[in-house]
């Protein structure tokens, strides 16, 4: 039976990385960054043995230490959620707005993915900008594997957008 | 593939799905994961120095591309600790021995065959005695040696007739003299009474006056055998003659012992 040391240390190389470029995108500084990251993965590792999805568990626990960051340095107890992370979707309309709201559940739906490194491996490189040589790195891959897997990624991404009516990607541009 | 991930990749940007990170901040993390995961594990105690070498092992490989679980880590980690102790414990019990003075004497290389090393017992002297301790050497010492033990002469004073004693004893201390010069120093004794059995040849001899001719006669004689291997005499007309006659009778002897 893996301890929950070993787990937690599995789990941190894998998400890490991308929990660190969501926190930065809106702490804007490395130093207060990282404690925010270290302090979420201490509420991972208490609550290890009752967490499923690992992955939504943590953006969720980011989002309240971040939330608890904003309320203590703002000194503003009633800041909410929703003014700390906007829902970027209100800022398209009509088309764009569906379009977008297609992407986010191929983006979200584990079946386009094989296992938890792809979807690692996704964030790093869609979501966080990663270069490929970096993620390898992260990920314990070689580059070539991360460059295969991540285009094998993108196929299944692409023909379920298919399956959902955008045909046509380079439409979207 | 590459120019449909491009597409995908523009298309993420363009609806906001994306929290890039400059490449400074991409090389930060890299640098500084295993450092905050440290922190992380020691606020909630469960950080050791073991586990801390793990993790350097469990980091490494991943940048070297390998994919190892903590265990395997750990695995590699009890493997490189275990190589490690062999190797220092091999170095200490080697590492006296470098520094040991070596008591092997090394004889020059036979053109026909190998260097056996030969064992010199400093504390009784270079020869040792006795038939056993001969018989264990190897055959080009036991050779070596019995030419050595030849060589060993004893020297009495010469006798003397009709001349003075002094002159015998000059004419033997000049034979005595070339002949320590042609056979070495330890070679070479004068002799006492009752010291023959020292000796494996003994020198001896006589001087004696017939009007102006001087007769200088040696012997050598063979302890072991009991007679003479060498006789011989020198007839000089003057006493300045005396060095270049002792000089020819010790060249002589000399001649015959080393055959």
């Amino acid at each position: 039976m893996e301890s929950k040391r070993n787990r937690l240390t599995e789990i941190y190389a894998d998400y890490y990385s991308i929990i660190f470029s969501a926190v930065l995108t809106k702490v804007g500084n490395r130093d207060d960054t990282q404690d925010i990251c270290q302090e979420v993965f201490i509420r991972l590792y208490k609550k290890l043995d009752e967490v499923e999805n690992v992955r939504r568990w943590l953006f969720n626990a980011l989002k309240l230490v971040v939330l608890e960051y904003f309320r203590e340095k703002r000194k503003n107890t009633n800041l909410d959620i929703n003014d700390v992370f906007n829902d970027v979707s209100l800022t398209f309309v009509n088309g764009f707005r569906d379009a977008r709201i297609i992407i986010g559940e191929a983006i979200e739906n584990m079946e386009n993915f094989k296992d938890d490194i792809e979807r690692a491996l996704f964030d790093h490189i869609a979501v966080s900008n990663f270069t490929y040589g970096h993620t390898a790195k992260i990920l314990g891959l070689t580059r070539r594997q991360v460059e295969y897997r991540y285009g094998l990624i993108v196929d299944r991404i692409l023909k379920y957008l298919e399956k959902r009516g955008i045909k046509n990607i380079e439409d979207l541009l | 593939m590459k120019e449909k991930a491009n597409i995908f990749q523009r298309v993420l940007e363009k609806f906001k799905f994306g929290n890039p990170l400059s490449v400074k901040d991409q090389k930060f993390i890299l640098l500084s994961m295993r450092r905050t995961l440290v922190f992380t594990l020691k606020a909630v105690k469960e950080y050791t120095a073991f586990y801390g070498m793990v993790l350097r092992i469990y980091f490494r490989a991943m940048r070297m591309g390998m994919r190892l679980s903590v265990t395997q880590s750990a695995f590699i980690l009890g493997i490189i600790s275990t190589v490690a102790a062999l190797a220092v414990a091999g170095g200490i019990a080697v590492t006296p021995r470098l520094f040991m003075p070596n008591r092997d004497v090394r004889l020059p290389k036979k053109k026909t065959g190998a260097v056996e090393p030969y064992k010199q017992d400093r504390s009784k002297g270079d020869l040792k005695k006795g038939a056993n301790a001969e018989e264990a050497l190897p055959g080009r010492i036991k050779k070596k040696k019995a030419a050595l033990r030849k060589y060993r002469l004893g020297i009495e004073v010469f006798g003397n007739e009709n001349i003075g004693a002094d002159k015998s004893e000059r004419i033997t201390g000049r034979i005595k003299m070339r002949l320590v010069e042609s056979l070495g120093k330890g070679k070479v004794l004068s002799l006492d009474a009752g010291k023959r059995k020292h000796v494996n040849l003994i020198l001896t001899g006589s001087v004696g006056r017939l009007g102006d001719l001087i007769m200088i006669s040696a012997k050598v004689i063979d302890v072991e055998k009991g007679s003479a291997i060498l006789i011989t005499s020198e007839n000089i007309g003057s006493e300045d003659d005396i060095n270049s006659a002792c000089d020819r009778i010790s060249r002589k002897i000399w001649m015959k012992i080393r055959q």
